[in-house]
């Protein structure tokens, strides 16, 4: 019997499955602290010398009990010579099409439109390449 | 820590001549099965052994010296879980778990462990 025989034979617990697949932000952190370290493959004591902190705070990082804060991360993207990704709310990933509009309604040809327009913004960037069109 | 890495790492569960296996009944008992179980699959997928303590702590000498082979220990929060290894590292056989209640390794655990790595000495080459 090995590790997946054990990870299927517990998954089969709707219990556990949920609480495994649930993001625990706690756990994954710690997940990829420890990882990270052993990618670079230096130990607690090394990377707390060039963080300039203890063991003890590595190891409670890696521990999954706590959440270390985002200024810790950071040294430690430091330390690891590699930089943190920051964390970002979703919605403000999914409303990009929206962004882009606004890109759109500042970039010069909008003003120009605007200007053809009689002053009136344009929110649709195709109807007003048309309406530049049509002008020329 | 030491630290080593072998191309290839499977975590297996030792088995007992009556068919139990103590670590992974341990590991069902245990309320952070989640986090222990995702610790384990993070080591396998580095192929990394860098869990090793104590093959040389006083308390493991003896056992290389008496049975040829080494048993190692490693820490996961307050729970101890004590290996042996294939000679390639290729494989690690789960031999027994307990919590930590004491700085030294209680003589009845590594007995425990023991008796299954014994049975598994028969079978494989270990280190």
């Amino acid at each position: 019997m090995n590790l997946k025989d054990l990870k299927n034979e517990l998954l089969q617990d709707p219990k556990f499955r949920k609480e495994y697949n649930k993001e625990n932000p706690k756990l994954d952190v710690a997940l990829m602290i420890e990882e990270a370290r052993i990618v670079r493959g230096i130990t607690q004591k090394e990377l707390a010398k060039k963080m300039n902190t203890k063991q003890s705070a590595i190891s409670r990082a890696e521990s999954g009990d706590y959440l270390p804060s985002l200024s810790f991360l950071e040294k430690m993207a430091k330390a690891l010579d590699t930089k943190l990704i920051m964390p970002r709310f979703v919605f403000l990933e999914e409303n990009q099409p929206i962004a882009i509009d606004k890109i759109i309604q500042m970039s010069p040809l909008v003003e120009v439109a605007k200007i053809l327009n009689n002053g009136q913004s344009c929110l649709n960037s195709s109807s007003a390449i048309t309406k530049l069109e049509q002008q020329i | 820590m030491d630290q080593q890495r072998c191309n290839k790492m499977e975590i297996e569960f030792g088995e007992d001549s009556n068919g139990t296996k103590p670590v992974s009944d341990f590991i069902k008992k245990s309320n952070r099965k989640g986090s222990i179980l995702k610790k384990f699959e993070l080591y396998e997928k580095q192929e990394l052994v860098s869990l090793l303590k104590t093959e040389t702590a006083e308390e493991f000498k003896w056992v290389k010296l008496k049975y040829g082979f080494s048993l190692y220990e490693f820490k996961l929060g307050p729970n101890r879980f004590l290996f042996v290894a294939l000679n390639s590292w290729e494989k690690i056989f789960l031999v027994h778990a307990f919590i930590k209640k004491t700085d030294k390794t209680p003589k009845s655990e590594i007995n425990a462990a023991l008796r299954i790595s014994f049975l598994l000495s028969k079978k494989y080459k270990l280190r």
